[in-house]
């Protein structure tokens, strides 16, 4: 009894024994180096470039590449299209994935699952055929196009055509569209944990259907709505085949720009500077997000 | 001070504008199952009312049906002369009291009990002193900035508590508020419980399963099972005049003879049961030749002593022992009566296989339904 007791309490010997933290850890060894040789490595490299190797008539600019964030007005200008569809479309994915999460988590469950099946098919289509959809769909005689015509003639006697392909309209439908799913995952966690019987709870105190969503169940939800809006708008930033294709050319956002440089005008210097400020973006929405989740998660769940 | 105290003795100060709750014939199925099967109800304004049954008897149906969470498929509640049957839970003014507290977790407690006043647009001045004394009601005043997690379970459920009372509600429902809490806080909040019941005058409707807790709470119990009332009554109405086996057992516990009718004589009634005759004296309507279900509680039961004698005694040997503190619970198999749970003192020791005589007066029996 005694001498087999005490033979289980010595350690295994040699590093890689199971049981042991190296084991595990040895275990890790493989996708890590994977992840530092096809990862880490070129984004340090493209780091590299944007900060020590200016394009041609930047090398004696004060900051290299980054000098033209100021001097060329179309940059700018591409900069701030991309933050306010990146914005838009979170806040339209957001409060129509909300409504969404809602309805699921409320609906019996033979209705959730059908929902969640509608949903999974959409998240699971590849993106260019949602993203050709929407083209036809979107393109001048394409079916809402025509239809949205109609009602622009008929009720505000609009005489010139709409157009709705390859404006920021399209690129944002097409975004939204990709986004929502990412959005309503997150969101139908936060609404199918609201506490049923706070809800009771609140109408039996007096309250009625709506004052009982926006003091009781709404708030419950909120580190749901951070978690999703941070999800969508850091996919959003860098989201490249559906603003380069709805958009054609003529809304274009920072991923295409990036493409751009670096396949046809050849100015790696720009392309890196980009994507160092793009890194930098999702960066910071990740630490601001971090810290108003962890926030919201001292507050309300933990 | 001693005024205070003063102005809490006496009969509870009955609210006037209370009224009396009635239900009739209130009917409630999912699918096959009846939850509500034909209940009538009658609370009268202020008493305190327990719905008590086991899990499935319907008791939490009839509460939720109550509150209006539960939409009755027929019958009528009423408080007073308003019908309140297809209203919807916010429009009854009815306070609620959740098993598990349901407080809102981002409020503070004080935040928690201010909600019904903030939801009726009660001015600011008025909200706030009847939130203090709501929580000076139940104890809480120094943690009114607290959020609900930092409380303990006893503390939680007096702040549900002040937010179901801090509006001046009609009647108080009560879900099995207790349940989560452990033996000595349940206790110490029965008292509380019952002392907020006087101080308020407030109709308290209470479910639970704990039979102790609704006997010694309740001005009144209504026992349910099956989605039917079983029967109602004041507490030791209940206890000493069960109706049916199903009460006697589920109520304080009970051992059951079967005999037959044989004859009446000034006493009361003469049964017997495989060939010994005992005497029942209390209320009988059975015949002669009539099958007779009795109940008798384990403190009725008793063991006779040398140089005793009774009208009705059974030779049983001990099967079972069990220390309960004050006294013993002994379980006796008598090859006459079958299995007999009786208490005895203390002092008494008996031991698995020791032969006694049972004994018991002719009033200890209660004539019951069968199951």
């Amino acid at each position: 009894m005694q001498s087999s007791a005490k033979r289980d309490i010595i350690p295994g010997r040699g590093l890689f024994q199971p049981g042991r933290d190296q084991f595990w850890w040895a275990l890790v060894l493989v996708p890590v180096a994977l992840v530092v040789a096809l990862y880490v490595a070129p984004i340090i490299n493209v780091l590299m470039i944007a900060f020590t190797q200016p394009d041609k008539g930047l090398e004696s600019a004060p900051l290299g590449n980054f000098s033209v964030l100021f001097t060329e007005p179309a940059i700018g200008r591409m900069l701030w299209r991309t933050a306010k569809i990146c914005c838009l479309t979170t806040v339209l994915a957001v409060f129509l994935g909300y409504i969404v999460a809602y309805v699921m988590a409320g609906v019996s469950d033979r209705h959730r699952s059908f929902m969640l099946l509608c949903i999974m098919i959409a998240f699971w289509m590849s993106v260019l055929i949602r993203t050709f959809s929407w083209l036809v769909l979107l393109r001048n005689g394409g079916f809402v196009h025509s239809f949205a015509n109609e009602i622009y003639t008929a009720m505000w006697g609009g005489t010139t055509p709409l157009t709705l392909s390859r404006t920021e309209f399209s690129v944002l439908v097409g975004m939204v569209h990709f986004m929502l799913p990412l959005a309503i995952l997150p969101l139908y966690i936060a609404t199918s944990s609201i506490d049923r019987r706070t809800i009771q709870a609140s109408r039996s105190l007096g309250a009625n259907a709506w004052q009982t969503f926006w003091l009781v169940a709404f708030p419950q939800t909120v580190p749901g709505i951070q978690g999703a809006a941070t999800i969508v708008f850091v996919f959003s930033l860098g989201f490249y085949v559906t603003p380069a294709l709805l958009g054609g050319g003529k809304v274009v956002m920072i991923a295409e720009y990036m493409s751009f440089a670096i396949q046809q005008t050849m100015r790696w210097g720009l392309a890196t500077m980009l994507a160092t400020v793009l890194l930098f973006s999702v960066a910071v929405t990740l630490i601001v997000a971090s810290k108003f989740v962890n926030i919201s998660k001292l507050y309300g769940a933990k | 001070m001693s005024q205070v105290n003063l102005s809490l003795q006496g009969s509870p100060p009955v609210p006037s504008s209370a009224k009396e709750l009635r239900i009739e014939t209130l009917r409630k199925s999912f699918g096959a199952y009846k939850a509500i099967d034909g209940v009538d109800l009658q609370v009268p304004a202020g008493q305190f009312l327990t719905l008590l049954g086991p899990s499935g008897s319907g008791k939490t149906s009839l509460l939720m049906a109550i509150a209006g969470f539960l939409r009755a498929d027929s019958g009528v509640i009423r408080l007073g002369e308003t019908e309140l049957t297809s209203r919807p839970p916010e429009k009854r003014n009815f306070g609620m009291v959740f098993q598990g507290y349901a407080l809102f977790q981002h409020m503070t407690v004080e935040a928690n009990v201010a909600f019904p006043l903030r939801v009726r647009k009660v001015d600011a001045a008025t909200a706030a002193r009847e939130v203090t004394k709501a929580l000076e009601l139940v104890d809480l005043l120094p943690l009114r900035k607290r959020l609900p997690r930092e409380l303990s379970g006893g503390q939680q459920q007096r702040v549900a508590l002040a937010r179901a009372l801090v509006f001046k509600p009609d009647i108080l429902l009560l879900d099995e508020p207790l349940s989560a809490l452990d033996k000595s806080l349940r206790t110490q909040l029965q008292w509380e419980l019952k002392e907020v019941h006087r101080r308020t005058g407030m109709t308290f409707i209470y479910v639970t399963h704990d039979q102790e807790e609704a006997l010694s709470m309740s001005d009144s119990i209504t026992v349910l099972r099956r989605g039917k009332v079983e029967q109602s009554g004041a507490p030791d109405e209940l206890y000493n005049s069960p109706n049916s086996k199903f009460i006697a057992s589920f109520l304080g516990g009970a051992s059951f003879l079967t005999g037959t009718v044989v004859g009446r004589q000034e006493k009361g009634l003469v049964y017997e049961i495989n060939g010994h005759r005992f005497v029942h004296s209390r209320q009988a309507e059975a015949g002669i030749g009539d099958t007779v279900h009795l109940a008798i509680r384990p403190e009725k039961m008793k063991i006779l002593q040398e140089g005793e004698t009774s009208e009705n005694v059974a030779a049983a040997s001990v099967v079972d022992v069990k220390f309960l503190g004050s006294h013993f619970r002994i379980r006796a198999e008598s090859r006459v009566i079958g299995s007999i749970d009786l208490d005895v003192p203390g002092f008494l020791r008996l031991l698995p296989g020791s032969q006694v005589v049972l004994a018991w007066e002719p009033d200890a029996s209660v004539i019951v339904a069968p199951d």
